[in-house]
């Protein structure tokens, strides 16, 4: 079911939670809402529920406006961080739920109950716990009986709500590659927030990079970290390493030094920063026109890919990660003198500030 | 901090022994302890006791005698009654206030909420003889009543109405936390899956509360069955009709009746104690229900 | 354990609203209704019929029922009751918590049952209890009667049996309360080198200050107002064991009505101040809870 938002508008208070919001949401589609705490994405999440009504603007599920519609009559599958699961009642039960409570002529037979939730437990890979309560269970069976749960009303789109937020990050991985291949299996519309970008830019088919109340940028995962529209995108989304940079005679300098920047810029702009990821970095122990120097302060090889820190001949620590074959091809040394490349730098004027 | 890993201080092994006391570095607990068992058994302990050692002091057979006569077990039946009617009718509206002290806003809420505890607060004397003025045959209640044909003052009603007002903080104080610490989002979960407030209500927000209002039911029934001041004027105590168990204890106690009075005293504090290790059992029930 | 009696002091008070999540409009007017006309009908008219019924003959025959030679000693004999049972009590309480939550032993459980004991039993044998003990043809009686002390019937059976009956309310306020706290402050004085009563004094007292107020408030009333159990043991001698609410009922069996509420307004006014002090307490305590966890989710 395809999604469109329109202009919203929510307002707590003082605070505004969502500046104006317009959003299009195909059908089938996996969606990441990112960004940092106070972004408005949990709001905007909830605006779709319906369980918080906008105060301008309007949610359409399908072509028909539901903004005025109550959260129980959209048919939304939600996922809270914290489950929120029945205390009180079974595995069984709680799945079970959202069909129990359907008005008479719509309610499911018990057998049909019964085979629908064994269904669902084979989908979440639950079965045989349906007779545990929810203290009996980890957190991931937890949200495990929380997505079956939502399933089971068989709902239009499925709206998540950091659902991975309070597990552990082994686990949360897991969960992560499942929800993926679940997707994948049903198809069906999803939402989930997030503030974990990496997590984003791993399972969403298109990601929403949302910042006080305002969408930043919206794209495949690819065009959102590779090409960021603006200096938060690229902040919010990976280690990355701020130079400033001026311009004379239409060349341009990091401190001293000259550098070779592609992107083309106009003939008035003198100041502009430059962001540049640590892996876009290269060091060698050879000079060349367009890098700069700078002392090796830190090394550590501990990890996928081995992470240096250099301090710039202008006092500045940059942020440099080397993969290791290369690592030990340089075999570089704390204290080292050492000359620093920019690959592929991005640059923004200075008016963007983040 | 990295650093060389820290050899392990050496524990004594866990004494499978039977501890009375686990060793703590913080002193006072002679004296406390001491203190706190001396002033118990002074004040309460021994005291208590004396009934025990009095009512068993009468042999069996006197026992049964004083506990099983038609005024005695009259006595008893109409304290359980009255007091088992008031705090069902306190168990439900209880509820009902609770809820909408904790769930609704409207104006005068503080205030009413600091009142719920007057009951609690006011002597049973003035408690007492305020309801009977109100529900004698001229009071301002009572005429209605009367009118209708409901005798009000001198009667089981009047006794219920009694135990009504001093049950009636119970319910609603050891339900009022539980209603607020509930997470408001299993109800948007609910809400979300498709019930409506009353399914929300009956299915997931009641039994969550249940364990409480038993708990509170338990205790306004507990404080009512030994009520004494609040009921003692409205009740008029006839016996065989009005009379009920801690006045039937008074009463004796004026005719010098010492025997008597502690076979029925000795009664009413076995049903205390049971109450009382049913209200704790409850009471551990819930906290049970209630941590996840 | 806490109950009633302390339930209040833990909550900060903050109602979470979801007015879309709630209710029909006309469900929740109806509601309040109900409750509202349930509390009206059963507290709001007791009140007025008290105020009602002790002004009924004028203000001056109020104020003479007050201040009656017999009005006024019963007032002594409860200002008495009330300053030897509620520091008693205060004492124990702070013993019986200090013994209970910050160590561990064997029956502790057992132990708190115990204390719990006087609130299940009915006044009329929290009296009887104390006659069966110290009365004539108890095991005291003879050896009491020897030496000519008076224990029942007179000021001290009334001390006593108002001991019994308050006693629980101030441990039950303080055994929940310092359980929550937890033993880090003191064990922390202690690696200081503070010993047992400065750690009592400048660390334990300072955090249990307004549980330890709201059970003296609680204390006082019930010590203030206590019928049943005095009853029984005070022989209504008037103008030395009468207590207040035992005045009352004097009063009000001699058919002196407007006297008796009059008396009771007095009893009344106690009580409205009880609840005063109980919310101010309540919203001091809210107020410091509320501070702390500001700082904490600051830091």
């Amino acid at each position: 079911m395809s999604i469109e938002i329109h202009q919203v508008v929510k307002k707590f208070g003082d605070f505004k939670a969502l500046k104006g919001i317009d959003l299009k949401i195909e059908t089938g589609e996996l969606l990441a809402l990112l960004g940092p705490s106070g972004s408005g994405k949990t709001t905007l999440l909830r605006v779709i529920a319906g369980m918080e009504e906008a105060d301008g603007g309007q949610v359409f599920f399908l072509g028909d406006d539901v903004s005025r519609r109550k959260v129980r009559e959209r048919g939304v599958g939600f996922v809270f961080q914290h489950y929120a699961l029945f205390h009180h009642m079974t595995v069984f039960d709680n799945i079970a739920f959202g069909l129990k409570v359907r008005p008479s002529p719509l309610k499911p037979s018990k057998k049909e109950i019964h085979d629908k939730v064994h269904e669902l437990l084979k989908l979440v890979r639950l079965d045989g716990l349906a007779s545990r309560l929810p203290q009996q269970l980890s957190g991931g069976q937890r949200q495990r009986v929380a997505l079956a749960r939502a399933l089971a009303i068989e709902p239009k789109v499925l709206l998540l709500d950091e659902p991975f937020g309070s597990l552990d990050s082994k686990v949360r991985k897991e969960l992560r590659q499942w929800l993926r291949s679940l997707h994948d299996r049903l198809k069906m519309t999803t939402i989930f927030v997030t503030h974990d970008q990496e997590e984003a830019l791993e399972v969403a088919d298109r990601v929403v990079v949302m910042n006080e109340g305002r969408i930043e940028q919206m794209g495949t995962p690819n065009e959102v970290y590779h090409k960021p529209a603006n200096a938060f995108v690229y902040n919010f989304l990976g280690n990355v390493n701020l130079f400033h940079c001026r311009f004379e005679n239409g060349k341009a300098y990091i401190a001293n030094t000259p550098v070779s920047i592609k992107a083309g810029v106009g003939p008035g702009v003198q100041k502009a920063k430059i962001y540049i990821r640590p892996h876009l970095l290269e060091i060698s122990r050879e000079p060349r026109s367009d890098s700069f120097k700078g002392v090796i302060q830190f090394l550590n090889s501990a990890g996928s890919v081995a992470k240096i820190e250099v301090l710039s001949e202008w006092g500045e620590i940059v942020q440099v990660e080397v993969p290791q074959d290369q690592f030990r091809l340089l075999a570089l040394k704390k204290g080292e003198p050492v000359f620093v490349m920019l690959k592929d730098a991005q640059l923004f004027h200075e008016d963007y500030s983040i | 901090m990295r650093g060389e890993p820290t050899a392990s201080p050496r524990v004594p092994e866990e004494n499978l022994k039977f501890t009375l006391k686990r060793y703590s570095a913080l002193p006072g607990f002679g004296i406390s302890m001491g203190f706190t068992v001396f002033y118990l058994s002074l004040i309460v302990l021994i005291p208590l006791s004396t009934i025990f050692f009095k009512a068993f002091g009468l042999g069996w057979e006197h026992f049964a005698q004083a506990v099983t006569s038609a005024r005695t077990l009259t006595a008893l039946r109409l304290s359980f009654g009255t007091s088992l009617v008031s705090a069902l009718i306190n168990a439900c509206f209880g509820l009902l206030v609770a809820w909408v002290l904790v769930r609704y806003d409207f104006p005068g809420k503080k205030l009413v909420d600091a009142f719920v505890d007057f009951p609690f607060a006011l002597p049973t004397a003035v408690a007492g003889i305020a309801l009977t003025a109100l529900y004698s045959q001229n009071g301002w209640v009572g005429k209605h009543l009367y009118a209708m044909g409901i005798q009000s003052a001198y009667s089981p009603f009047g006794i219920t109405i009694a135990l009504i007002f001093i049950g009636l903080p119970f319910v609603v104080r050891t339900v009022e936390p539980v209603l607020q610490n509930l997470e408001s989002e299993v109800e948007e979960a609910a809400s979300s899956l498709g019930a409506n407030r009353w399914q929300i209500f009956r299915m997931i927000i009641f039994p969550t509360i249940a364990p409480a209002l038993i708990t509170g039911t338990a205790m306004a029934f507990s404080r009512a069955i030994g009520e004494y001041g609040s009921v003692v004027f409205i009740a008029g105590n006839m016996p065989m009709k009005t009379e009920i168990a801690p006045l039937l204890i008074m009463t004796k106690l004026e005719q010098y009746d010492y025997a008597g009075a502690t076979a029925i005293a000795g009664v009413m504090l076995a049903v205390s104690f049971v109450m009382l290790l049913a209200l704790n059992l409850l009471q551990a029930w819930g906290r049970k229900n209630e941590s996840l | 354990m806490a109950g009633i009696v302390g339930g209040k002091l833990g909550l900060s008070g903050r109602a979470v609203h979801r007015p879309f999540l709630s209710e029909p409009r006309w469900v929740r007017v109806l509601l309040i209704a109900i409750a509202l006309g349930f509390l009206g009908f059963f507290l709001a008219l007791p009140i007025a019929m008290v105020l009602a019924q002790a002004l009924k003959k004028g203000f001056v025959f109020f104020l003479g029922a007050l201040t009656d030679p017999m009005a006024m000693s019963a007032i002594r004999l409860t200002l008495i009751v009330a300053a030897v049972s509620v520091p008693l009590n205060l004492l124990f309480g702070l013993a019986s918590s200090w013994a209970i939550t910050k160590f561990d032993f064997w029956g502790k459980k057992f132990l708190i049952t115990l204390i719990d004991l006087p609130f299940s039993v009915s006044p009329v044998i929290s009296g009887l209890i104390f006659v069966l003990l110290f009365g004539a043809q108890g095991p005291l009686g003879t050896w009491l009667g020897d030496h000519n002390i008076k224990i029942i019937f007179s000021v001290p059976g009334i001390i006593l049996a108002t001991l019994f009956v308050t006693f629980p309310f101030v441990a039950r306020e303080l055994i929940p309360l310092m359980e929550s706290q937890g033993t880090e402050g003191e064990y922390a004085a202690v690696t200081l080198g503070a010993n047992g009563w400065q750690t009592f004094w400048m660390v334990t007292l300072p955090n249990i200050k307004w549980g330890l107020l709201y059970g003296v408030i609680l204390c006082n009333a019930r010590a203030m107002g206590e019928f049943g159990a005095v009853s029984v043991v005070s022989g209504h001698i008037r103008g030395q064991t009468n207590t207040i609410p035992l005045h009352v009922e004097i009063l009000y069996n001699e058919y002196n009505f407007t006297a008796a509420f009059a008396v009771a307004s007095v009893l009344m006014l106690l009580a409205f101040v009880t609840l005063l002090l109980k919310q101010w307490v309540e919203w001091q305590a809210g107020r410091e809870a509320v501070l702390a966890e500001k700082e904490i989710a600051g830091s």
